[in-house]
C-alpha cells in the first residue's frame, strides 16, 4: 500500500491523473515533489487548492483514514533521523523562505568570510541574523521583532547584540574593515585571526562604541548609554535606531547633548533608519 | 528534506488531530503531554517543555517536537 492507492478516487478524474503522474515520477510509493496539507476545516474529504492536495481526515471513509494513518506511521518509521515528519503550513512556508534567503550570494559571501574568524556559536547566530536582516529589508517589522525575541530567548544578550550588529551592517563593513586593517599590520594568518578575535569578542559582548535604540528606551536611557561610554573614554559612538519614534528620540538626544558638548556628527537618516556617528571633542564641564 | 512534504494547518482542531496521531494531547496549562501519562510533558530537542501554541511539527528522532521559533525552524530549513 502506498500514497498512490490512498489518493485513488479521492480527487476528481483530472486531478487524479495529475496525482498519478506525480506518483509515477517517484517509485510508485513516493509522492514525489508534492505537498499535501491536512486540514480538518474543509467541507470535502479532499480538494486541490493552489496546486496542493488538501485532505480532511474527518471526512475520509474509515478505510481511507486507516490508510492515511498507516502511511503516516510508516513515514515516521522510515524517514532518516532529523527529517521532518510533519510541519504546520505556516512553518513550512517559513522554512522555504529561510532556504531562499539563506542561499543568496551576499549571505553566502559573508558567512564564508567569517566562518574561520569568529566562534562557531556566533556563526550560527550570524546566519540567522542575516535572515532577519533580509526580512527587515522587506519591512516585515512584526516578524523582525518576533525573531529578535526568539534570538534573545535562545542565545541571550550576545545573540541580541550579534543580531543588532548584523542589521546595522557591522559584519559587512566595520568588522570586515577591522580585519583588513589587521592584515596590514600582522603577517601570518594565525596572528591576524587571533588579534581580530581579541577585538571582536569583547566588542560583541559589550558594544563599547555602539548604542542600539529600541522601542522601550526613553530619551534619558539613550543619553545615559552614550554618557556611560564617554565616561570610559570612548569618544566615537555610533547610535542606531529603526522606526520614526526611535529616529525622533535619537535626534532629540543628540540636540540635548550638543548643548553641553562639542560633537562632530555624521547622521544618515534613510527611510526611518538612523545611524548617527558621533565624535565627541570636548565636554564643557571637563 | 523528504520528497513528499506533509503540512497541516495551524488551527486548533487540526493541530490536536496531528498530536493525537503521535499519542500526545494538551494539559490544562496548555503544554503538550503524553496521552498515556499526562504528567509527562513533551520536550523540544533543547529540553524545553512545549506549549500547544508554539507547536510547529514533528521530526524523526525518534520523535522530536519542533517549536515554532526562528532557531528551530532555521534548523529544519538548513538541515543537510
Amino acid at each position: 500500500m502506498g500514497w498512490q492507492e490512498f489518493f485513488k478516487g479521492l480527487f476528481k478524474a483530472d486531478i487524479n491523473a495529475k496525482v498519478a503522474d506525480t506518483v509515477q515520477t517517484g517509485d510508485g510509493d513516493t509522492f514525489k515533489g508534492c505537498t499535501f496539507v491536512i486540514n480538518l476545516n474543509i467541507p470535502e474529504a479532499a480538494v486541490e487548492q493552489d496546486g496542493k492536495k488538501v485532505i480532511n481526515p474527518e471526512k475520509l471513509s474509515q478505510d481511507k483514514l486507516n490508510m492515511l494513518l498507516a502511511l503516516l506511521n510508516s513515514r515516521t518509521q522510515e524517514l532518516p533521523k532529523g527529517e521532518t515528519i510533519v510541519l504546520t503550513t505556516k512553518d513550512n512556508n517559513w522554512a522555504e523562505d529561510i532556504k531562499r534567503k539563506d542561499s543568496a550570494p551576499d549571505v553566502r559571501e559573508i558567512l564564508e568570510f567569517y566562518k574561520d574568524k569568529i566562534p562557531a556559536a556566533d556563526l550560527i547566530i550570524l546566519r540567522q541574523a542575516m535572515y532577519i536582516k533580509k526580512v527587515f529589508l522587506e519591512r516585515r517589522n512584526q516578524d523582525v521583532r518576533n525573531m529578535k525575541r526568539d534570538i534573545r530567548d535562545k542565545y541571550g544578550k550576545r545573540g541580541a547584540n550579534i543580531t543588532n550588529l548584523c542589521t546595522a551592517g557591522y559584519y559587512e563593513k566595520d568588522f570586515n574593515e577591522m580585519y583588513e586593517e589587521l592584515s596590514k599590520i600582522y603577517i601570518t594568518e594565525d596572528k591576524i585571526k587571533a588579534k581580530f578575535l581579541s577585538l571582536y569578542d569583547p566588542y560583541v559582548d559589550d558594544l563599547p562604541c555602539s548604542v542600539f535604540v529600541s522601542i522601550g528606551m526613553k530619551e534619558e536611557d539613550i543619553e545615559k548609554q552614550i554618557v556611560t561610554r564617554l565616561k570610559y573614554g570612548i569618544d566615537y559612538i555610533k547610535v542606531h535606531g529603526i522606526g520614526s519614534s526611535n529616529v525622533k528620540r535619537v535626534k532629540k538626544v543628540i540636540s540635548v547633548l550638543e548643548k553641553t558638548m562639542s560633537i562632530e556628527k555624521n547622521i544618515i537618516d534613510d527611510n526611518n533608519v538612523i545611524t548617527a556617528e558621533l565624535t565627541f571633542a570636548k565636554r564643557q564641564e571637563d | 528534506m523528504a520528497e513528499e512534504i506533509i503540512t497541516f494547518t495551524e488551527d486548533q482542531k487540526t493541530k490536536e488531530f496531528i498530536l493525537k496521531i503521535f499519542g500526545k494531547t494538551v494539559d490544562a496549562e496548555g503544554y503538550i503531554v503524553e496521552i498515556d501519562n499526562p504528567a509527562q510533558k513533551v520536550l523540544t530537542p533543547d529540553g524545553e517543555a512545549l506549549l500547544f501554541e508554539d507547536f510547529a511539527g514533528v521530526q524523526k528522532g525518534s520523535e522530536l517536537f519542533i517549536k515554532s521559533d526562528l532557531p528551530s525552524i532555521f534548523k529544519v530549513a538548513t538541515r543537510g
